[in-house]
Order: structure tokens, then sequence, then C-alpha cells
């Protein structure tokens, strides 16, 4: 099959990008909105810990700590990790499977149109009448009813959240299509890259989770205006039971496709096949099933839901990510391991996203979760999980990847640099939280007792250093790009088809194909396999 | 026999069967709605790319599209109009009609042109 | 099985999922570390071809099951026991939980103890008996958590949250909110006060 894109001058300039449907363009507005998201999350997250760094009210008001911690929560999940995760896989899986265009490339448009709308007006909510949503990120019922959070800003956060993930699950859509029809002659389902088995996941997750989610929403923001939806015996249950069948699949939307992208900078950056392919495969399947049963064991100190179904499903998780941890490290075994800046946050990622991982085992088990639940240490579980491990692996796959995307390498020296205080800071901001916990802070608090004060502030040094480490990222980005090494169609020695083409692409992807005999056709045609 | 279905039949059979684990410790509507009614989807979406029908020899893609930018827009005032009122979420869906509308004509060019 | 000392339980719990967590930490650790320097590129040096292992990796997929049964039998025997609440018992506390303080009633005797964010209320408890707590909000979701108990549960508008809590050892523990609940979440605290069987019901007896 042949794609021709249609006979009419391409717009250039800024309508060019804004209403373009090249799968490539619209990627890379979604990689720079969730950017723009990233870091408004994250000067709200800065604002927290600057006046968390004593005990008492210094920097801010307690309403507006409130739309803080609800900001960045929301920020960080709804408008930056899974709109991110969805780009990169919007700009890789046509390349990866040879195809020149997504399915329905209309569709990945609208998503984007959708999130940042939902973005901005989620955020506009700061110049309302009693300010931004304040309810966190998962808006309990009855917390978030008209009730007792007043004010236009919950709304405008219910109709961003909304739109935002609406918008996600269309994308979700086209990429699902992509992946099943759009593959090259001889791209089989079992020679799809590991990043694509991942994205394919990820997309399942979505299309059947995230629909709750809309049902949700429109049903709280209906209680808000009218009433009677969670408001009577069972109601606010049924809310969370509602909401978390989309809350735990989506931090799986946010996990999945960044560890599709460290499995492909591990294999190319150890010069080696993904090793376990076939139990890869397979347990990234079993990984994501489980994944959407799991939901419950956020409410598991509720009192209100079957704890052991939920603590069973939640702990057998460990058999699928042990298993690609296994395929993840058995292709570092044996490889000829270049130590880049891509390859080090790979390795950082799998060391710090096991941090995340096993104290999620320990809040798995409910007579642990009873404690842990609502303190910090679960706020460390799940920064280790998204910070040390998405966003690291978001990185590695950075670095990979930027020089295909603007066909100029990024600084090794610099990328070293940011690595080094990303792992300084994570650990710094995190590690005090699993303490605090422990040791009694709940988490959504503007203030704590004396004593907790000392790890507080090393926490908050830590936020400081983070904050430096994105600084010379963007840093990094905008002195590669003004000093233009270019990098060539394959600067690394990749294992999938992108680096087959020029760098960047041309509109179609690719004017030619290599022979597709694996999961790995560049490795095959260096090897001059038949 | 086409495998581009048997990924998402293996995860419906999967969540179905995660679906029945609940029974042995909960009959919970909640439990069993939602994650059978996944397994359920999942299963039509392979259904789906089982049966559908082939794709065309030659393909057409769009370099842009106004009119989806026009629909996002038009949804996302619509929406936002709920909570405000009608002087907002009429706008929005006029909008949304003649996005629709634009989008409508895009695709009935490019199926011409094929 | 009545009586449940949740701290004890937690510890002895925890610290099964504690070496757990930590052996497979040191492991991973260990084992990344080591090949990232041993198959280091160097001049000469080839990676191997070798793609899979099945018979190593069936192995590790056994191990790993095996984990998951140890830890999921532990863990439902100890939330049998810490969710377990006695049909007899002789103490019970009403806890209700509002925006945002606490009050708690001793049942069966009248007596009150309110108090809320500016003022938190102190909860006096026996050294030793177990006590049945019944737990409502009056508004939004609430969470009465102890962590010298390691326990929390919360506090729902539309229903009764039961569960039961012995304290082992006197002493003067913080008692938080823990589950958001609006302005004044962070200062929605109490006091417990665990005393001896005799202090308590003097307590108890002034009030």
């Amino acid at each position: 099959m042949t794609t021709v894109a249609l006979e009419r001058p391409r717009p250039t300039g800024l309508v060019g990008w804004l209403a373009s449907t090249d799968h490539k363009r619209v990627a890379l507005l979604q990689l720079g909105a969730s950017l723009v998201f990233f870091v408004a999350s994250g000067l709200a997250a800065m604002l927290m810990r600057s006046e968390l760094a004593e005990p008492g009210m210094q920097i801010v008001s307690r309403q507006s700590y409130d739309e803080l911690f609800t900001i960045h929560g929301s920020g960080m999940v709804y408008l930056t990790i899974t709109p991110l995760a969805l780009a990169v896989g919007l700009y890789l899986i046509p390349l990866h499977i040879g195809a020149a265009e997504l399915a329905w490339p209309r569709l990945a448009l609208l998503g984007f149109w959708l999130y940042v709308a939902g973005g901005v007006i989620m955020f506009l909510g700061f110049a309302i009448d009693h300010g931004a949503a304040k309810a966190g990120w998962f808006a309990t019922y009855p917390l978030s009813n008209a009730a007792n959070t007043s004010g236009k800003g919950q709304d405008m956060w219910i109709c961003g959240v909304f739109l935002a993930v609406l918008g996600n699950t269309i994308q979700s859509g086209s990429l699902l299509a992509t992946i099943v029809r759009k593959r090259a002659p001889g791209m089989t389902m079992a020679r799809l890259s590991p990043f694509t088995w991942s994205m394919l996941v990820t997309v399942l997750l979505a299309l059947t989770s995230f629909p709750v989610l809309l049902g949700t929403m429109a049903a709280l923001e209906w209680d808000r205006l009218q009433g009677g939806v969670f408001d009577g015996h069972y109601g606010p249950v049924a809310y969370q039971l509602l909401f978390w069948f989309y809350g735990h699949p989506v931090v799986y939307v946010m996990f999945f496709p960044f560890v599709g992208m460290a499995a492909e900078v591990i294999s190319a950056f150890s010069g080696r096949r993904f090793f376990a392919y076939k139990g890869f495969t397979f347990s990234i399947l079993l990984f994501a099933a489980l994944s959407m049963s799991v939901w419950a064991h956020h409410m598991f100190a509720t009192g209100r839901v079957n704890n052991e179904y939920f603590s069973l499903t939640s702990t057998m998780l460990i058999v699928p990510a042990g298993l690609e941890y296994f395929a993840l490290i058995g292709t570092m075994v044996g490889g000829a391991i270049v130590f880049s800046t891509a390859m080090l946050f790979a390795i950082g990622f799998l060391l710090l996203f096991l941090i995340g991982g096993l104290t999620g085992v320990i809040v798995a088990s409910p007579p642990l979760d009873y404690h842990l639940t609502d303190s910090y240490f679960y706020v460390a579980h799940f920064h280790y999980a998204l910070f040390g491990g998405s966003l690291f692996a978001f990185f590695a796959g950075a670095y990979y990847w930027f020089p295909k995307v603007t066909g100029v390498l990024l600084r090794e020296s610099l990328g070293k640099l940011h690595f080094w205080l990303m792992v300084i800071g994570a650990n710094l901001t995190f590690f005090p939280m699993l303490v605090l916990g422990f040791e009694g802070m709940p988490r959504r608090v503007a203030t704590y007792p004396e004593r907790f004060t000392t790890l507080n502030v090393v926490a908050t040094a830590g936020g400081f250093v983070i904050a430096l480490g994105v600084l010379v990222f963007l840093a990094n980005v905008w002195w590669s790009l003004r000093r233009r090494v270019p990098a060539g169609n394959d600067p690394f020695g990749g294992p999938t088809l992108e680096w087959w083409t020029t760098s960047p692409p041309p509109r179609l992807n690719f004017d030619s194909l290599p022979p597709i005999r694996s999961f790995a056709p560049l490795f095959d045609v260096r090897e001059n396999r038949p | 026999m086409q495998r581009r279905w048997t990924p998402l039949l293996v995860w419906a059979g999967l969540l179905a069967g995660l679906t029945c684990l609940q029974f042995v410790f909960s009959t919970n509507p909640y439990y069993w709605a939602t994650l059978g009614g996944a397994a359920l989807v999942t299963a039509l979406l392979a259904g789906y790319y089982l049966w559908r029908p082939p794709l065309r020899a030659e393909e057409y893609v769009p370099d842009s599209s106004y009119a989806t930018v026009a629909v996002a827009v038009g949804a996302a005032v619509a929406v936002v109009g709920v909570p405000f009122g009608p002087w907002l979420y009429l706008p929005g869906l006029g909008l949304l009609v003649v996005g629709l509308g634009g989008l409508v004509h895009e695709l009935r060019v490019e199926r011409r042109r094929v | 099985m009545l009586a449940s000392d949740t701290r004890a339980e937690f510890t002895s719990l925890f610290s099964l999922y504690v070496w757990v967590t930590i052996v497979t930490a040191v492991i991973v650790f260990a084992v990344v570390l080591f090949a990232a320097w041993r198959y280091r590129s160097r001049p000469g040096r080839v990676a191997s071809a070798r793609d899979e292992s099945i018979l190593v990796e069936l192995l590790f997929a056994l191990v790993l099951v095996a984990v998951v049964v140890v830890l999921v039998t532990r863990t439902f025997t100890t939330e049998d026991r810490v969710d377990a609440v006695a049909s007899n018992a002789k103490r019970q506390v009403e806890v209700t939980a509002f925006k945002w303080g606490w009050r708690f009633t001793y049942a069966g005797t009248g007596v009150s103890v309110v108090g809320d964010n500016l003022r938190p209320p102190t909860l006096h408890l026996p050294v030793g008996e177990p006590v049945v707590f019944v737990e409502r909000s009056q508004d939004v979701v609430h969470s009465f958590w102890v962590p010298a108990l390691r326990f929390k549960r919360d506090a729902w508008p539309d229903a009764d949250t039961r569960f039961e809590l012995t304290v082992e050892s006197a002493g003067v523990y913080a008692g938080r909110c823990a589950e958001f609940c609006g302005l004044h979440h962070s200062d929605m605290n109490f006091t417990v006060v665990a005393e001896s069987r005799a202090r308590f019901e003097r307590w108890l007896a002034a009030q």
C-alpha cells in the first residue's frame, strides 16, 4: 500500500504547525506543551517545597497551598506525563512500524488541541474568584461537591480534566489503529519493537479505562450543578471506585511508554538485541492486564472495599515486573555498554524505579498500607516511580532520539551534569519522605510538627537541585540547537527502523525500507543477515 | 491467518480471567462491571480488527486540517460553558458544528481524490 | 481472635516486607552495577548474540511466584487479625470527624470529648485493653490516624466504619487526620493518652 500526501502546497509557518496533521509535528507540539505544563507544575512544587521548609505558614496561605498541590498533581498527571507518553508514541510508532503516517491523523491533532484547551482551562482557575481547584488531583467526594468546594475554579478543573483525558483517549484510538493496521510488509506483530509493544498496552489501558473517568467527571459536574449523583448512601465510595478505575491504569499509561523507551536505549547502547523478547512481550500484556484489576488498592484504608482481591492482584504485579527487569538487565549482560547520557538515564531508571516498585509492594499489603497510605511514605513511593522511573526514562529517550527529531546532537557534557543533578536531587527530595511518612507526616499538609523540620529542609534542598537539573537540560536543548552538530541518520547504531531514514525524517518518513526480518531490523542490516 | 488481533484477544482473556477471580472474593458490581466491561471492549476491538474491510491500495493523508482545530476549540468552549451558562456553551456548540461541517467537507475532498 | 495490637502486627509484617525489599534492592543494584562495569565497551569487546535464556527465565518466574505466595499469605492472615472487631467489646468509642476536629464519645458512659483545629481534643484510652471504635463523619471523608499504633481508618458521612485497637504501652501519642478535607486539614489533630486502667477509670469518672 502506498501513502501519498494530498497535492496542495504544505502550509508553512505557524499555521503549518498548529493545524498540521503530520504526526511528527503534532507529537512535537504535544511534547512542547507537556514541557510547558511540566515547568508550570514544577514551579507549583517549588512553591510548596519552599513553604514546607519550615513549620507554620510563611510564604502562602493555606488556601493557596491547597490550590498549589492540587494543580501540581493535576498538572503532572493530566497535563504532563500522560500527554508526554502519548506524544512519544505519536512520533515514534509510525517510524517503528515502517508506516508513512498514523491511521486517522486528524484524530491526533484533535486530541492535541482538546488536551491543550483542557490544560489552559484548568490553569485559568487561578484567575477566578475563589481561586483554582483545591480538592486534590482526584477530587474526593464529598469534598469536591459544590457545598464543600465552592467557586468556578473547581468546575473549570473538572472541565479541563475531561477535555485533556478526552484528547488522550482519542489519540490512543488513532495509535491502536496505526499499530494494528499500518505496519510495513514483514513487520508482523511478533517483530514489533519493545517500544511498540509498550505503546500497544498503553493505548489498550487508555481505551478501556479513560472513558470511565470521562463519565465520572461528567457525573461530578452534574452533581455540582444539580446534586443527586454521589450524595446518597455509598455515593462517595462509588465516586472513588469509578475514579480509581481510571486512576490506577493512568499511572501505567504514565509508565509503559517510558519503560519501552528505556528498553530501546538499553538495547542500542549495549550493542545487543533486546533480551528475552518473547518473555517481555507476554509479561507486558500480563502487567497491563493486572494493572487494570488493582484499582481499589488506593482505598484499603477506607474500610469499604474488598481488600483481599485487590491486594492479591496488586502483589501479583511482582511477577511481570520482575520478568521485565530480567529482560532489561539481560540486555546489558553480555553487551558492550557505552555510557552515553541516554544510557546513564536508563540505568538510573532501572535503579530508581526499583525503589518506587518495591515501596509499591509494601503498600500493596493492607495492614501495612493502613499506616503508610495518605502519608509522605506514599508520596515518596509514587515520586520514585514517576520521577525516578518515568521521567528518568523519558530523559534517556530524549538524549537518544533528539538527534533523530532535530538532526543535531545534544551535548554530552551538559547531559552528564543534568543526569547527576537529577540523581542527587531525586534522592535528596524523595528519600526523606519515606522516613517522614513512616514517622507520621500526612500528605497534603501545609504545615507539620517541629520534629519533622530537618527532613523537610533536606527535601526542599533536593527540590532545588532538581530544578537546577531541569534548567541544565533546557540549556542543553537550546545550546545544542544553536551549535548544530549534525547527527546523520544513525549516530548511535540503534536497532529500529527510524535510524534508516534521515534526521529529521521526511514528510512520509521513509523513501525506502530495509528488509524486516526481526524486531531489530537495523541490527540485521548491519550484520548483513539474510 | 492474520495475527494482528491476537494480542488484543489475549488481553481480553486476561481481563476476563481477572474479572472471574473477583467472584472468589466479592460480587460488587462496581468491580465486575468495570473490569468485565473493559474485557468486553477489548474483545470487541479484537473482533473489529478481525472482520474489518481491508485497506485500500492507495491512501491519501492530509497535511493540515483547520476543521479539526475548530472542532477541538468548539468542543472545549462548549464543555467549559456547562458550568458558566448558555452565553458560553452555545457559541462553543456553534463552532463545533462549523468544525464538523468543515471536517465532512475535507473528507469528501479526500475521497474524491482517491 | 479478638484483641488486635496493630502496632505489633504491623512491625512483624513490615519486617518481612522490608527484608524482601532490601534483599531485592541489593541484588538488583549489584547485578546492574556489576553488569555496567563488566560489560562496558572496550577495545576487542564483542557483544553476545544470545537473545534469550528460557530456562533461567522460567526459574526466575517461579521464584517470583513463590515470593508472591509468601507475601500474600502473610498479608491475608495479618489482615484477618487487624480487621477483626470483637462483637462483645467492653469498651467502645464513637468517633465523629468534622471539618476540622473530632468528637470522641465513650459509649454507655455519657462522656464526650470534643475539640477542633484551634484546641485539639485528647482521647484517653486504657492500656492493654481492646477498644472498639465506631467512626463517622459529619461532612466530608476524614481519616483517623494514630501513627504510633500504625493504623488509620477513613470516616465516611454515609456509613459507619468499625475497627478495634489495643494500645500496649502507656504514653502520649499524636493523632492526625489523614484524608485531605479542606482548609484546616493540616491542623485537624488530636492527642492520644494511653494510661493504666485505674487512671483511665478515674479520668472517665471525673468527666
